[in-house]
């Protein structure tokens, strides 16, 4: 499953959300491959620069040229393969967009990254159009996913309500895990470790929750990864 | 009022709860490929909705990062040449300057001397 990861504002969480996602997953036995289109290229520096003994592949190096030739060189060796892409309105982003199974489009709780998500999502729809005239079984879906939010428990944002409310309220899809505000978040990029690496590290903050969020987020992810290959082989089929 | 409202409907889902995590991915195949979308439409399509080309792959060489070289020392004074050109012409002094590794002076002389 090809899931790129895109917003162009930046700062949204873009790859905070693939890094936690990708460790995560290859933790419990995914084989999973990160390509890094950040031409920051975060992940690569953390798996380059970093101590981490997680098997995730992360690839960098990529352009809108040669974009669809790194992606078809990799995709038939995992069962996930993140883009990570850059937090610009780009080629490459839309092209990237085109070839995915699933778009997941970080969302701050500020009118700012919701006037650029609407952008992504806006693409998306677009994509799949296009793409959908040569292969009619063919999906993008997409998943807003609000990050950076108060643990759970404590108090939401009006900010954030009015977002989850405009969301319901327009039909938008969304995860219903959201990526949470944490301290371990921070440490993986900070430390260049996976989360189970932080265990016993007291600048990780509460571990566990931070465990649990990044459990559900997985879950459900996998979720809409199982619906979507169910939903592909009914329509190939029909 | 939401920002969202122009935008089609989709669907949501509840996650199913009780089946270990190791479990669900057992169910997850290895990827497929795909044919892609022609690039020429995705790009036509993405700059309608304000998207560009920031790709700079052109000064990259076999995936290899062309670094124009220093430019060298020179007794000689140097005086700054600024110039207006078709975009055309102004990609294919670029591309002579790359493939040949030459600085944009370098490259002058070189088709000065050519003639």
């Amino acid at each position: 499953m090809v899931i790129a990861v895109s917003n162009p504002k930046g700062g949204s969480g873009k790859s905070t959300t693939t890094l936690i996602l990708a460790t995560h997953l290859a933790h419990v036995g995914a084989s999973v491959c990160v390509i890094d289109a950040d031409p920051n290229r975060p992940i690569q520096d953390w798996k380059t620069k970093g101590k981490s003994q997680s098997n995730i592949s992360v690839i960098a190096d990529v352009n809108e040229s040669n974009f669809f030739d790194v992606l078809d060189a990799q995709i038939s060796k995992f069962q996930f393969i993140f883009v990570d892409l850059e937090g610009t309105a780009s080629f490459l982003v839309s092209r990237a967009i085109s070839a995915a199974n699933l778009v997941i489009v970080p969302v701050q709780a500020s009118a700012i990254d919701v006037r650029q998500a609407s952008k992504a999502i806006k693409i998306v729809q677009d994509e799949e159009k296009a793409v959908r005239r040569f292969d009619p079984s063919r999906r993008i879906n997409f998943r807003i996913l609000i990050t950076r939010t108060p643990a759970p428990g404590a108090p939401v944002s009006l900010s954030q309500r009015e977002l989850e409310r405009d969301l319901t309220e327009a039909g938008i899809p969304r995860f219903t895990n959201t990526l949470a505000e944490r301290q371990a978040f921070k440490a993986m990029f900070n430390l260049r470790l996976s989360l189970q690496e932080l265990t016993g590290d007291r600048r990780a903050g509460n571990l566990e929750a931070a465990y649990d969020n990044v459990e559900a987020l997985a879950r459900e992810l996998i979720t809409i990864s199982s619906e979507e290959t169910s939903t592909h082989e009914q329509l190939s089929r029909s | 009022m939401s920002n969202f409202l122009d935008l089609d409907s989709g669907e949501a889902e509840e996650p199913p709860s009780g089946s270990s995590l190791r479990d669900m991915l057992a169910k997850v195949p290895v990827s497929k490929p795909r044919p892609h979308l022609s690039p020429d439409i995705s790009d036509k399509l993405a700059t309608t909705h304000g998207f560009a080309s920031r790709d700079h792959s052109d000064r990259f060489l076999g995936g290899i990062p062309v670094r124009r070289p220093v430019r060298g020392t020179t007794s000689e004074e140097t005086k700054q040449l600024s110039i207006r050109m078709p975009v055309s012409l102004y990609k294919d002094f670029l591309s002579f300057a790359d493939e040949r590794r030459l600085t944009y002076s370098e490259a002058i002389r070189a088709l000065l001397d050519g003639h």
